[in-house]
């Protein structure tokens, strides 16, 4: 009862927050947060992340993500204290939405007070090795935008900010796997359980930069199997490569 | 538990019409700062610096302090009817104004007052409000495009009359708003996707029709009376970019029209050979430059029409023509539209099949194309036993449906890619062996016009290469092509300085507006006899 209830507060108070008229100052504008995290990491303001934080918590991820692993976890009857039926359904549904949100306000507050980078930074090697080495890196550390030269407010690169543990990721891993200690069973309460919970969420960090990393080349893969670069006009035989000599 | 699950029902609702995006009109000058539209009484001024004007409703914008371009809104309702017609008219004056405005001059040093229009019409999660990250790309891109202009009176310093104006070409944009966004919560959003395409499709008609064909003919227009000979402000150039279903309203508008004027010059052509007369071209009857569709979200079904079309008369578009005088070919080709994606671009080339997909199971009406001289539509090619790419590329019509044009390799008409992609060279070879050398393209993407490819290297740019493909399917004006994601790297980020370089080079490639003189080179048309083979 309680989860459902604040399930529903968080949806409705999220909804308020996104469905107020558009701002004359756009700084919740999603091509200025784009641009800011983009270009101006240095400048991203603490509305602009509470603004990003607000869509995480409606986002089609948000509540896909639940309804799909509530319902895995029905089917594994996990935990059985929970029963079956539509009840034990939406307390699984709950519990993991709201350990989502934990999860999302941990990280959104100790990524503002820290001033952590809100973006993903995509590996600048060609090897699927190194790629997912630095995709696994950055789980575990981050740049700190609150130290950096002056050279990068105007810049894309971050090369110059000093980097540090990704803390705020640590929080909000911990925070959903605290979190649960409100309402799960009291033998799924120990620190063993509650440990496990916490690298559960970890693991979806990990596995969003590994998919943030690829995400380009698994879209590419699927995008050729519905038709794109189908039947791809070939050069002709006729000719060897030369120095180009179009005109400009 | 009843009462809990009705509970929790209850709560997503009213959450839910907590996310609704107003419906209505988002630019309206007469709603002032703490003022209700009645008590307004103030009339309208262009570029007037109402200090009661409230930003987030204003639909005129006047270059003022950092911001270097002109901005106007005009917005449809899901009917496609215009809510205000004054807002046409108002975006109308605006294009007069910068025209007037404008210090352009020709070979002569004389005023020419020609301006850049640059129409924009956004997709699916987007509106005219300030809450749309469409509109403030638009302006930002408006602002680059009017920063990175040289100005173009210094060359003129000596010969310059006494009201001459100093400063770069004129930037005026004009954003086209519908009801792309019907709610702000994210998941709910996702599920608009049937109900927005349908809107799309529904938009185009007269109301349409007339808002683009006022603002193309307002910027082709002579400057005020039209009584100097050298018609000022006809030389302005007028581009019209849709992006995602934007695009797909973008070409449902102006593929009849673009189709009637095509067939009045055809008309035109018959006339004259019947009369003994010899038909020689003559410019494009149409006030635009280049139509872009940027991952347009529509199925290729919407191009196919237009494209066999084209090709059944043999129309093309010269920026340079065939010095053969009986020839209908070009020198150098140039486009009309230009449909253009990211390979990036996972929405329009994964989820739009997938969505076109479910639809398609209700049509069980797809026809197959054939070759109509084989008596059989199992017996294909020219002489009836073989396909042939080159007539019908694609045999089933469910398969147009499915994808966009632009995710169609059968339907490219060129290549884009770096200049030193092993591929890319062989097009370019190809295309110099094969007499089409006019039509490849080098350019720089990093540096603007560098002398040579060095150069380009050396201001750490890349060099890239537009290529004619040789003996396909799409020969005509409307160029389809992918792009790579350095230019944009996904469906909705297209407002990058990499892709207004692209665009650059197909709407300001032969015309240096850095130097006096016109900056725009009417389009030459050739008509060519209708086939005797038609592709269905």
């Amino acid at each position: 009862m309680r989860t459902a209830l604040l399930t529903a507060c968080i949806v409705f108070m999220a909804a308020l927050l996104h469905g107020q008229d558009a701002p004359p100052e756009p700084q919740c504008n999603s091509y200025v947060i784009e641009k800011t995290v983009l270009y101006h990491p240095t400048a991203f303001t603490f509305k602009q992340r509470a603004c990003t934080y607000g869509g995480k918590l409606i986002s089609g991820q948000a509540f896909f993500g639940p309804l799909f692993m509530g319902g895995v976890a029905q089917l594994r009857d996990d935990p059985p204290e929970w029963g079956q039926g539509m009840k034990g359904y939406l307390r699984r549904v709950g519990t993991r939405y709201a350990q989502g949100t934990a999860k999302s306000t941990g990280e959104f507050v100790f990524s503002s007070i820290l001033h952590e980078n809100p973006r993903y930074e995509p590996s600048r090697d060609k090897t699927f090795w190194k790629r997912t080495g630095h995709a696994l890196s950055t789980v575990v550390v981050t740049y700190h935008l609150g130290n950096c030269g002056k050279e990068e407010v105007e810049t894309e690169s971050l090369s110059n900010c000093p980097k540090w543990p990704a803390i705020s990721k640590m929080v909000g891993a911990s925070s959903s796997g605290l979190v649960g200690l409100t309402w799960y069973p009291d033998r799924l309460n120990t620190p063993g359980q509650v440990l496990a919970r916490t690298g559960s969420a970890y693991g979806g960090y990990v596995a969003s930069a590994v998919f943030s990393e690829f995400q380009g080349d698994i879209f590419r893969m699927f995008g050729k199997l519905f038709g794109s670069d189908r039947n791809y006009p070939s050069p002709k035989p006729s000719s060897k490569p030369k120095p180009n000599k179009g005109a400009r | 538990m009843k009462k809990l699950v009705l509970l929790l029902l209850v709560s997503l609702c009213l959450g839910s019409l907590g996310g609704c995006v107003h419906y209505g009109q988002f630019r309206n000058d007469t709603l002032k700062k703490g003022a209700s539209p009645q008590t307004s009484p103030t009339p309208f001024k262009l570029c007037n610096d109402d200090p009661n004007a409230d930003p987030a409703h204003k639909s005129v914008w006047c270059p003022e302090g950092k911001s270097k371009y002109y901005l106007g809104f005009v917005e449809v309702d899901d009917f496609g009817e215009m809510f205000d017609r004054r807002q046409l008219t108002h975006v109308q004056q605006l294009i007069q104004k910068a025209k007037a405005d404008s210090p352009t001059v020709d070979g002569n040093c004389s005023p020419t007052h020609n301006a850049l229009v640059v129409v924009f019409i956004h997709g699916w999660k987007n509106n005219a409000s300030d809450g749309s990250g469409n509109v403030w790309g638009f302006r930002d891109e408006l602002n680059d495009i009017a920063g990175a202009l040289p100005e173009v009176t210094p060359k003129c310093q000596g010969q310059k009359q006494p009201d001459q104006k100093e400063g770069p070409m004129p930037v005026v944009g004009i954003y086209i708003g519908w009801r792309g966004q019907v709610t702000n919560l994210g998941l709910a959003s996702q599920l608009t996707f049937y109900n927005r395409q349908d809107a799309a499709i529904r938009l185009p008609g007269a109301h349409l029709t007339e808002v683009l064909y006022e603002i193309m003919n307002e910027t082709k227009s002579c400057l005020g009376g039209c009584k100097e000979a050298a018609r000022p402000g006809t030389g302005s150039v007028a581009v019209i970019v849709g992006h995602s279903f934007g695009g797909q309203v973008l070409e449902r508008t102006m593929t009849q029209a673009v189709a009637a004027r095509v067939l009045d010059q055809v008309a035109e052509k018959k006339s004259r050979e019947a009369r003994g007369e010899k038909w020689t071209g003559g410019n494009l009857p149409l006030p635009v430059d280049l139509i872009v569709l940027v991952n347009e979200a529509a199925p290729a079904t919407e191009s196919r029409q237009l494209l066999d079309l084209l090709r059944h008369y043999q129309f093309r578009l010269c920026a340079e023509a065939d010095p053969n005088p009986d020839s209908n070919r070009c020198k150098e080709n140039r486009p009309l539209f230009l449909s253009i994606t990211s390979t990036g671009d996972w929405a329009t080339g994964l989820a739009l099949p997938i969505a076109q997909g479910g639809s398609s199971l209700i049509r069980r009406n797809f026809q197959t194309y054939h070759n109509p001289k084989c008596t059989d539509p199992e017996h294909k090619g020219p002489n009836c036993k073989e396909p042939d790419p080159k007539a019908v590329p694609i045999p089933g019509q469910r398969t147009w449906y499915l994808h966009s044009s632009a995710h169609l390799p059968p339907l490219f008409s060129h290549v884009l890619g770096p200049a030193d992609d092993p591929k890319i060279k062989q097009w370019v070879d190809d295309a110099h062996q094969h007499g089409r050398g006019a039509d490849v393209h080098l350019f720089c993407i990093g540096k603007d016009n560098p002398k040579d490819a060095e150069e380009c290297a050396k201001e750490n740019g890349k060099e890239y290469a537009i290529a004619p493909l040789l003996d396909v399917y799409n020969d005509t004006p409307y160029w389809i092509m992918q792009m790579g994601t350095e230019f944009v790297p996904d469906h909705s980020q297209i407002f990058r300085p990499a892709f207004r370089q692209l665009l650059k080079q197909f709407i300001l490639r032969r015309l240096d507006i850095t130097q006096p003189g016109t900056p725009v080179k009417p389009a030459i048309m050739q008509i060519g006899p209708p086939t005797s083979a038609p592709s269905q």
